[in-house]
């Protein structure tokens, strides 16, 4: 049987108003603990936001990979028997930690960091920031959802010729 | 699904589904060869020594702006193997379409049926059912089945009378006619249901 309420909600809209709200988070976040990234991101690793350095990195592919890594120490606790998974996952390199989290049971935080910063002032932080971004998130749960109808047949004949024009000519 | 307003960008997810060396992975190495540089990210691939998909392959194309949003579809194939069920399920997570890739050789029946009774349990587990998701159906390796090995399959599998194209991946044929058949059918059934 499906608990429908701990399923993860399929259709997600987030307004201009949030996805700022966020972003500010991320920006706070990354300056008080001078962070080399930060990403925001749903389950499956679709990047909502991000903060830091983000030209030389492929935030879409680390955000993915990161989803997937976090995914599957949620099933090693299930497997285990944890009741609410592994709060958090922790990564150590040579010049870079990475500190991933869930936000709730949608979306997933990652924080790329200098080895410098020491584990416990960054949970903090890391914590702090997951407490202001599910405060937004439920605000934007509350919230109607976005009332555009924009998924009709001239849609699919427009999403049809650009991914025509987007493949080589055979 | 995933819509950014103030991005203006729609994310919709794509998984490849099919029993293991049925050409998933394939599919996506075509499609990353073919389309505009500038319509894709990296394809991501996480292997084994054996080059047999050990996690997922990953890959973002997208197709310029439309009505005034960028659409992004982010491609996945699965883990074939049996033994690799945990990761499967993982993966179908917030899925918005499935292609289903069979081996249309006639000794992979059995195979082809096991992924697909595996693929209906996966979406049970996420809230859906095969009945009403959007999926299609793909009968790859067309070029090594017999034409009743192809019909065969077609009336095992396609009992639900989904969209079906025959493909050679490794050739490239029915490769971007599949895909292109998927996003209609996953962005339909965005329309009925948002």
């Amino acid at each position: 049987m499906v608990n429908k309420e701990n399923l993860p909600t399929n259709q997600i809209m987030l307004s201009t108003e949030m996805f700022n709200e966020i972003s500010v988070v991320l920006k706070d976040l990354e300056v008080s603990i001078r962070a080399e990234l930060a990403i925001f991101c749903e389950t499956s690793g679709i990047p909502i936001t991000s903060a830091g350095n983000q030209r030389s990195i492929n935030i879409p592919s680390l955000s993915t990979l990161a989803a997937a890594n976090f995914a599957a120490t949620a099933e090693m606790a299930r497997l285990l028997g944890e009741k609410d998974g592994f709060r958090f996952l922790f990564l150590e390199g040579e010049r870079y930690n990475i500190y991933l989290c869930n936000v709730g049971y949608d979306y997933l935080l990652t924080i790329a960091i200098s080895k410098s910063i020491a584990l416990g002032m960054l949970r903090i932080y890391a914590n702090r920031a997951v407490k202001q971004l599910t405060e937004i998130l439920n605000k934007a749960r509350k919230q109607e959802k976005a009332s555009e109808r924009i998924f009709d047949s001239e849609f699919s004949d427009l999403l049809g010729n650009a991914f025509d024009a987007s493949f080589k000519k055979e | 699904m995933f819509i950014n307003w103030a991005q203006k960008e729609l994310n919709l997810k794509v998984v490849y589904y099919g029993p293991g060396l049925s050409g998933k992975t394939t599919n996506l190495e075509y499609i990353y060869s073919q389309i505009n540089p500038a319509c894709r990210g990296d394809l991501v691939t996480l292997k084994t020594r054996e080059e047999r998909t050990l996690y997922f392959d990953f890959l973002q194309v997208e197709f310029g702006k439309i009505k005034g949003l960028r659409p992004k579809f982010n491609l996945y194939t699965i883990p074939g193997q049996i033994y690799y069920r945990e990761s499967r399920r993982i993966i179908l997570r917030g899925v918005d379409g499935v292609v289903f890739v069979a081996d249309s050789q006639q000794d992979r029946s059995t195979d082809n049926l096991d992924s697909l009774l595996d693929l209906e349990q996966n979406l049970i587990r996420n809230g859906h059912s095969l009945d009403t998701f959007p999926w299609v159906l793909q009968l790859n390796k067309e070029d090594l089945a017999t034409p009743d090995s192809i019909a065969d399959l077609k009336e095992k599998l396609n009992f639900l009378n989904v969209p079906t194209l025959t493909a050679v991946a490794s050739k490239g044929k029915g490769v971007l006619e599949t895909l292109k058949m998927a996003i209609q059918n996953t962005v339909a059934n965005v329309h009925e249901t948002i």
